[in-house]
């Protein structure tokens, strides 16, 4: 794996892989999409507002994912001084913050109807919105210090401390008497994990969730492509600078 | 058609709701290829700045 972090070798297979990966995201997440609005029957007891489960959830799994690994670029970074293990937490960020956004508006725009009321401080809401305030200081910090090598330092122990958020969220309605449900996807019965909804509106969502981390990847592999041209490109103006 | 996807009484919170993902996964993907682009000119004119004599 740590064979193709280098810079050079990451390009040459970022370029090789872009393409199926533009594609494969979305011939899944269209389709998924599709699928929710068109095929997906409504929810005997939520009704059509069942739908905004589509781009809900999988914003919630790709918010979580992200931060993750967010958190094993940042350990990377810190402990080996890997230079593409910065560039990815950092690239990651803005992705994650977006996805984490998403989630929450769509949470709020869900729960108006079925709890009748758009927010309340429960455990997974307010965990949630912890995770988005952990990817804004996370790009704070960027943004903030101006030694790279600092700002890389100071973000990945944010992100390293700021891990501790993501099992709150997971396990936040096992822990808590919350008015988000419980988990509703996948439950563990009798030590098996077992799906808890129907197979047609479980695979639309699998769908895009796959295409979702597809895309994230797409996203990720261009950005981190564009750091590593800039980094070239400060360099450059250091040397033209320097006669 | 149209009645279907009024999503009554629920179109007024289904539809934002996709709006919002569209809109940020679009911002993101905008904002990405932007960026990328922006970087590959700048580089391609400050290396063939530097390889004029």
């Amino acid at each position: 794996m740590l064979r193709y972090a280098n810079p050079k070798r990451f390009l040459d297979l970022s370029a090789a892989l872009l393409p199926w990966l533009w594609l494969a995201a979305a011939g899944l997440t269209l389709p998924g999409l599709y699928q929710a609005i068109f095929l997906v029957p409504p929810d005997y007891q939520q009704g059509d507002t069942v739908r905004i489960m589509y781009v809900h959830v999988p914003s919630a799994w790709m918010a979580s994912f992200i931060y993750g690994f967010m958190f094993v670029a940042s350990v990377v970074g810190l402990v080996w001084k890997h230079p593409l293990a910065d560039a990815a937490a950092k690239e990651a960020a803005p992705i994650g913050a977006m996805f984490t956004a998403v989630c929450l508006i769509t949470g709020a725009l869900w729960g108006k109807p079925m709890w009748g009321t758009y927010w309340i401080w429960d455990a997974r809401l307010t965990s949630m919105l912890v995770l988005l305030f952990l990817y804004l200081g996370y790009l704070g910090v960027w943004a903030a210090i101006e030694d790279r090598a600092k700002a890389a330092r100071a973000a990945a122990v944010l992100c390293v401390v700021g891990v501790v958020n993501i099992p709150i969220i997971r396990f936040s309605v096992e822990w808590w008497d919350t008015l988000h449900q419980g988990p509703s996807v996948v439950r563990f019965e009798g030590g098996k994990l077992a799906p808890s909804i129907d197979p047609s509106m479980l695979w639309p969502l699998l769908i895009v969730g796959l295409g979702c981390t597809l895309l994230f990847f797409a996203l990720l592999f261009v950005r981190m492509r564009t750091e590593i041209r800039r980094r070239r490109i400060r360099a450059l103006l250091a040397a033209q600078a320097g006669g | 058609m149209l009645a279907y996807l009024a999503f009554e009484p629920y179109g007024w919170f289904i539809w934002p709701c996709f709006a919002v993902f569209a809109l940020g996964v679009g911002g993101v993907l905008a904002e990405t290829l932007i960026a990328a682009r922006r970087s590959k000119r700048l580089l391609a004119q400050l290396e063939a700045a530097k390889a004029r004599p």
